[in-house]
């Protein structure tokens, strides 16, 4: 009988081996899973959180967000003109607005959650009508009438929400972000098929409030002339249709509704605040 | 410096990451060259499954010989199985710490039965603990413990 131990081939080769590229292949798997979990938990998001009762939104921002007192006069015209456009939408009873007025130069103004609308200085010292700032209003309202801000933030904590399965401090730091910058409005970024609701809600505000669309109209006019060739100069255009395109569908709008495109135009009683009165304004807490 | 600061726990994963890696490939290339040499050199004893040696094989003593050895898993090792766990295919991390652990065990099986002046093992048995250090998800280590019966010639009177 022949006892023997043959020499037994390797099964691993250490210098063959490829742990980077397996943790490589791993990871990437993982992303793409929690990829796709967040975009899964964002469109759930932002389908439930418009059903939130309007009040839930309200009370959230309750202590987020406060006017500048020294800006009562201009909040106060701002609200006149909203109370106006949103009795024309038929908001619902318990959807109350809050305008707030801001001495920002930026040309821009933003909805934000539970009502509050802000518009900047830069805005209102470019119109030279109520109507054209009716216009810029009626869309920020119909903007809360649609529930969109409630959208934007669903989908922004349900991403921050996500983001810290991965890592605590980057998901906090998104979901912190958005919790404290609702009032900035600074992540409520809406779809262009948002952007168009939006507006054609507001051109039926804008026609029932003042019987003509020329505000609207002459807003896009007003904007575009300013800046005829960098539309990005102005925030209100990032996200929004063009202002050509803009202003050729209020007059379609005009059109297929019978509604004239042209009328009088109601003059402007909000004053702007003489700059020299401020320093910079605080009008966030906190901010 | 702020960036490392707010992100902490991520750097601190990719550190761990790394640490674990380099050490791990460094070990792991050292640990598999002493194994190529000392296989060799302890080639000549030899190990059977079989219960009775031969009938031809007499005037021996026998003797319980064994061979243990704890293998640890790093946190490069760890990660990399805890991904894998979600997909599922081959651990070929753990696959090649348990092949350290048990060619180990039985290289110090073998340098005991050399020193005893044999060179034949039967009925050689393996057997595999696994421990977890500390709670669970912690870092894995392996003891793989090789045993048999030692032939050892009997000297001559």
């Amino acid at each position: 009988m022949k006892l023997e131990n043959p020499q037994q081939a390797d099964q691993y080769d250490p210098q063959a081996e490829q742990p980077l590229k397996e943790l490589a292949i791993l990871l990437g798997g993982v992303l793409a899973l929690g990829l796709i979990a967040a975009i899964a938990l964002a469109f759930t998001a932002g389908l439930i959180a418009p059903r939130l009762p309007f009040p839930v939104e309200r009370d959230f921002m309750a202590s987020r967000i406060a006017s500048d007192p020294r800006f009562d006069a201009q909040s106060r015209e701002l609200q006149r003109i909203a109370d106006r456009l949103a009795a024309a939408l038929s908001l619902p009873s318990d959807m109350k607005l809050t305008l707030h007025y801001s001495d920002e130069m930026t040309v821009n103004a933003y909805a934000t959650l539970g009502g509050h609308i802000t518009v900047f200085r830069g805005l209102i010292a470019r119109v030279n009508s109520e109507n054209a700032l009716a216009a810029v209003l009626a869309h920020e309202i119909a903007h809360v009438r649609l529930r969109h801000p409630a959208m934007a933030a669903g989908r922004g904590i349900a991403i921050g929400l996500a983001l810290s399965a991965l890592s605590s401090t980057v998901g906090n730091s998104v979901a912190e972000r958005i919790m404290g910058a609702t009032g900035m409005g600074v992540l409520m970024s809406y779809s262009r098929e948002q952007e168009t609701a939006a507006d054609d809600d507001a051109l039926r505000a804008v026609a029932a409030t003042y019987g003509h669309l020329g505000g609207a109209a002459d807003l896009f006019e007003t904007l575009k002339k300013a800046h005829p060739n960098s539309e990005g100069g102005f925030e209100i255009f990032r996200s929004h249709p063009y202002s050509d395109r803009r202003i050729e569908h209020v007059r379609e709008f005009a059109a297929r509704h019978g509604i004239a495109a042209d009328g009088a135009r109601t003059p402007l009683v909000l004053q702007l605040p003489k700059p020299a009165d401020q320093p910079l304004p605080r009008l966030f807490p906190g901010s | 410096m702020r960036t490392i600061l707010e992100n902490f726990d991520l750097f601190l994963l990719l550190v761990f990451l790394g640490v674990g890696y380099v050490f791990g490939r460094i070990g792991e290339m050292r640990h598999y060259r002493s194994i190529h040499a000392r296989e060799k050199s302890l080639a000549d004893v030899l190990l059977f499954a079989a219960k009775r040696p031969p009938p031809e094989i007499t005037a021996v003593d026998t003797v319980l010989v064994s061979g243990s050895a704890v293998i640890s898993s790093d946190y490069f090792k760890w990660f990399v199985a805890s991904l894998r766990k979600l997909f599922g295919g081959r651990f070929r991390v753990y696959e090649i710490l348990l092949d350290r652990a048990r060619r180990e065990a039985v290289l110090r099986l073998k340098q005991q039965v050399r020193d005893r002046g044999g060179n034949m093992v039967f009925n050689i048995k393996f057997e595999s603990l696994n421990i977890t250090m500390g709670a669970r998800g912690g870092i894995a280590a392996v003891e793989v413990l090789a045993y048999g019966t030692a032939l050892i010639p009997r000297p001559a009177r």
